[in-house]
């Protein structure tokens, strides 16, 4: 770090920002029950962004280009790619902004358990407790991939930011399968930022559960509107539409009109209004600008837009960063009591999309579950959702019921009233 | 002109060889990966110019595999030092290979490590390093001013331009092989407003070469605002089976998504793909032929993979038969088959798998005219913008842009928007009854598997003609 310091000082480079990550990892790979791969990696790549300040048609404007290196590159290399990058940002000029504030912190570290252990005794942990619930007599873990990284980050700029942090995470993916009576899978991704066994097991649970009941669903019946239920992981993709719609980025263009004090919902909430709090990912943006607890959406109305220091200083908000965690209270309907009426539950999606651009949320559904009214449940699969947000969150119920994921803390389960669902 | 070679893994050629030897004394197999590239990514919009060496693109560092008692481990790093050597020896044997030693492993036979050395690069005509930045940045910002100016319906316009050169050195005890490729692809979208929505048209663009791309680009700034425009009237599809024209770049996602994921092998492996069951049967109309690999050339055309397999054109369907799938060398060993060029990594820094490189139909003998002529009551299905695999049920799930109302073999101006195609792969296959005489491919896009590990990748083929359900 202080060698790219002193490399971009030799250079004569007024502004810069440089943002550097040493990372180590340990990833096993797994068929079945047998480890097939195992890898070891230590890495290190720096970001660094130089800034150039120009007079154009009496206009002043600042330019920016990012370059990137590691600890295998000569001085001589690096310093000819900074000079390319001073001379790149003298044309790749935008409107002038101003830098962050400056900020400065000691190296955080984040507060979890899984600091003290090594990475490859973290990886043994997670294997084992995803494994021991590998013991259903029609269902298995088909593969299961996991990967324990550790990263330190150190961020400094020309004009005093100086800051660091270290993270630790667990993630992966496995895909779990049910040979009988129909042959089918179901695949999960997770992330972890503690050694949380027991939600491994849960997660690993649920999805033998899906799979087996995938393996004896009905294809989807006929087309037409229902109420939909969407839970679990999806409640993630879904709900990070408002953040999307209220980052500067899409304001700015007008791809988005959201404005502070607006009901995001619109003025006929018939549902349950959205509250929701953001929450920081890490101590600092790519900006080195401190992340922490912000109340995003109270009742519907927005308190705050979001984004990165360019664009929120062209519309003269403050440079909060970007922030993708959220956190959303639970709602006052329990699952059980969505399901008292027909309504489609779907909790396993081949690649379900939220276009925060457009508002549309659209997939095929893999396994979902039929209530019919009357205390009759039936597992179906196939067809797809096609459904706007637009026309629809003016009537949410949110359920009692919570989850904790990455980027994700609320209720399990979010139910839409009239989505067109096609069938056979 | 011939992409250059790679001055430092010139330099670090005899350290990355003298590592490999220190392996071989210990290892009955290993084999060394190292690349070097850069990789800029330039984009114009309303909210500004951008411009930055792209991570996934621009990667400097090498990963070792070593066979070991039947199993394979490999170390990622980034710097190689003569005082380094013997530090990554020593990682690789105290703390790589011991991993989870206790553990059940599937075992492997040796690879086989053909005797084969080379040098290749491929070509380009316009270098983006000789272009230059200055102009690579006024091309793109005159022709986001050009889309801009189209029509004051249009909201924003973007337009993208990105290459990577990469240059990559393969060594094994047998192997000695040295590769220099570039590409260069972008792409133009159209933003329109209707209502709160906001409706975008995207036009992608890739050439295996350099910016001699810029001049396609800017032919189509009119084509991409027209449909952005279109757009803003279109309506929501009733769902239901209909007959379909799609355009290559749709068949080119039917092709990648619906069915090139199903035939990586290691999903095989896995058992994780239907195909596997299905090799020597018809999955498709007789019109069907479909390859992968090097024989023609776009963004995922190289000399080697990332294993040090030669790569090859790989007829995966050959009129409607499935005669293979495409393999990765580990895939291969497992199955007993020849592996066929298939192995790649996002970067150094990640594993290999099984992956599409360029995956395409072979063109038919079709008239597109006749084709759309031939629909009595059907859909003109363009710009494809998202897909995802399913292997083991041949599922389909892609999402297209738009939908083109045709009604006794003409056009009716009614516009459908957004499209998903669901549905069962080999039915939609089958159903393929016209192809055009034309192939176009493009590989703008990356390629993930499940949600991470991106490759570079094309697809395409011809127009086709086909029965297709859609949501």
């Amino acid at each position: 770090m202080e060698r790219y310091k002193k490399l971009l000082e030799q250079a004569g480079i007024k502004n810069w920002f440089i943002k550097n990550k040493i990372d180590s990892s340990v990833e096993l790979f797994f068929i079945k029950k047998n480890l097939d791969m195992r890898r070891i990696k230590e890495v290190d790549n720096a970001e660094i962004a130089v800034f150039t300040d120009v007079e154009k048609d009496g206009e002043k404007k600042r330019g920016r280009a990012d370059i990137r290196v590691n600890s295998s590159m000569t001085d001589i290399e690096i310093l000819t790619k900074i000079k390319e990058a001073e001379y790149a940002a003298s044309f790749a000029t935008n409107k002038f902004f101003e830098f962050p504030k400056p900020t400065k912190s000691e190296l955080k570290v984040q507060d979890s358990d899984l600091n003290g252990l090594e990475l490859s005794e973290i990886a043994t942990k997670f294997a084992d407790a995803a494994y021991s619930v590998d013991n259903d007599k029609d269902a298995f873990i088909n593969s299961f991939e996991l990967f324990v990284e550790e990263s330190t980050v150190r961020m400094m700029s020309a004009t005093g930011t100086d800051v660091a942090y270290k993270t630790r995470v667990v993630k992966g993916e496995f895909v779990t399968q049910c040979r009988e009576p129909q042959d089918v899978e179901t695949y999960l991704d997770y992330e972890f930022d503690t050694l949380a066994l027991d939600d491994m097991k849960d997660l690993v649970e649920t999805s033998l559960k899906t799979s087996k009941d995938r393996a004896r669903a009905n294809a989807m019946p006929k087309s037409g509107k229902t109420d939909v239920i969407i839970s679990g992981r999806y409640m993630e993709e879904l709900m990070s539409f408002y953040a999307d719609r209220a980052n500067v980025s899409f304001i700015y263009p007008g791809y988005s009109n959201y404005k502070v004090g607006d009901n995001v919902q619109g003025e006929d909430v018939k549902g349950d209004k959205v509250n929701i709090k953001f929450l920081p990912l890490q101590p600092f943006n790519n900006e080195g600008i401190e992340m922490k607890e912000r109340e995003f959406i109270k009742d519907g109305e927005l308190k705050l837009v979001h984004g990165n220091q360019r664009i929120s200083y062209y519309m003269g908000v403050e440079p909060i960063g970007t922030y993708e965690k959220v956190q959303i209270p639970a709602g006052k309907v329990s699952l059980k009591e969505m399901t008292d009426r027909p309504c489609l539950h779907v909790v396993n999606f081949s690649d379900f999309q939220m276009d925060a651009l457009d508002g549309h949320f659209a997939s095929e559904i893999r396994l979902a579950y039929y209530y019919d009214g009357k205390g009759n449940v039936t597992p179906v699969t196939g067809g797809s959702i096609n459904g706007s947000i637009f026309d629809c969150q003016n009537d949410l119920t949110f359920s009692k019921e919570v989850q904790k994921l990455s980027k994700y803390v609320g209720p399990k389960a979010c139910l839409f009233k009239n989505v067109m669902v096609s069938g056979e | 002109m011939k992409v250059q070679s790679s001055e430092y893994l010139k330099a670090n050629k005899a350290l990355y060889k003298e590592l490999l030897d220190k392996l071989l004394n210990t290892y009955e197999y290993a084999s060394i990966l190292a690349a070097d590239s850069v990789g800029k990514v330039y984009s114009v919009s309303k909210s500004g110019i951008n411009m930055r060496e792209d991570d996934l693109y621009t990667q400097r560092g090498f990963v070792v595999k070593v066979y070991n008692d039947g199993s394979f481990a490999e170390y990622s790093g980034s710097k190689i030092s003569k005082e380094e050597i013997d530090v990554i020896v020593d990682t690789i044997a105290k703390r790589l290979v011991t991993l989870e030693a206790k553990r059940e492993k599937n075992t492997y036979k040796v690879p086989e490590d053909e005797k084969v050395s080379f040098s290749k690069s491929t070509d380009y005509e316009i270098s983006p390093f000789e272009f230059g930045d200055k102009k690579i940045v006024e091309r793109i910002t005159e022709i986001q001013k050009k889309g801009l100016a189209y029509d004051e319906r249009i909201l924003d316009f973007y337009c993208s331009l990105q290459f990577q050169k990469y240059s990559k050195l393969f060594l094994s005890k047998n192997k000695d092989l040295e590769q220099n490729v570039m590409w260069t692809c972008g792409a133009v979208a159209a933003m329109s407003l209707k209502g709160e929505e906001v409706k975008q048209a995207y036009t992608p663009f890739s050439v295996l070469g350099g910016v001699e791309l810029l001049d396609r680009i800017e032919e189509h700034v009119e084509d991409t605002c027209k449909v952005a425009i279109e757009l803003i009237d279109s309506v929501p599809l009733p769902p239901g089976e209909y007959d379909c024209i799609c355009s290559p770049e749709t068949t080119g996602m039917i092709v990648h998504e619906a069915f090139g994921h199903g035939v990586e092998m290691d999903m095989f492996v896995k058992d994780r793909a239907l195909a596997k069951y299905n090799v020597g049967e018809y999955v498709a109309s007789p019109l069907v032929t479909m390859h992968d690999g090097n024989a023609i050339d776009d963004t995922s055309t190289y000399f080697f993979d990332d294993e040090g397999t030669l790569s090859n054109d790989t007829i995966i369907i050959d009129k409607g038969i499935l005669v293979t799938g495409m393999s990765d060398l580990q895939s291969a060993l497992a199955l007993g088959t020849k592996p066929t060029g298939n192995g790649k990594r996002q970067s150094v820094e990640r594993k290999a798998y099984t992956r599409m490189t360029n995956t395409y139909f072979e063109p038919g003998k079709d008239k597109l005219e006749d084709m759309i002529a031939s629909i009595k009551d059907g859909l003109f299905l363009e710009m494809p913008c998202s897909g995802m695999e399913d292997p083991k049920n041949w599922g389909i799930q892609c999402m297209v842009t738009l939908a083109r109302e045709i009604k006794d073999g003409k056009f009716t101006g009614k516009i459908y928007s957004p499209i998903v195609l669901t549905g069962y792969v080999p039915d939609l296959l089958k159903s393929i009854s016209m192809m055009s005489d034309e192939l176009h491919h493009c590989g703008s896009g990356m390629c993930g598997k499940g949600y991470k590990e991106w490759v570079k990748v094309s697809d395409g083929g011809p127009y086709i003609k086909a029965r297709i359900r859609l949501g």
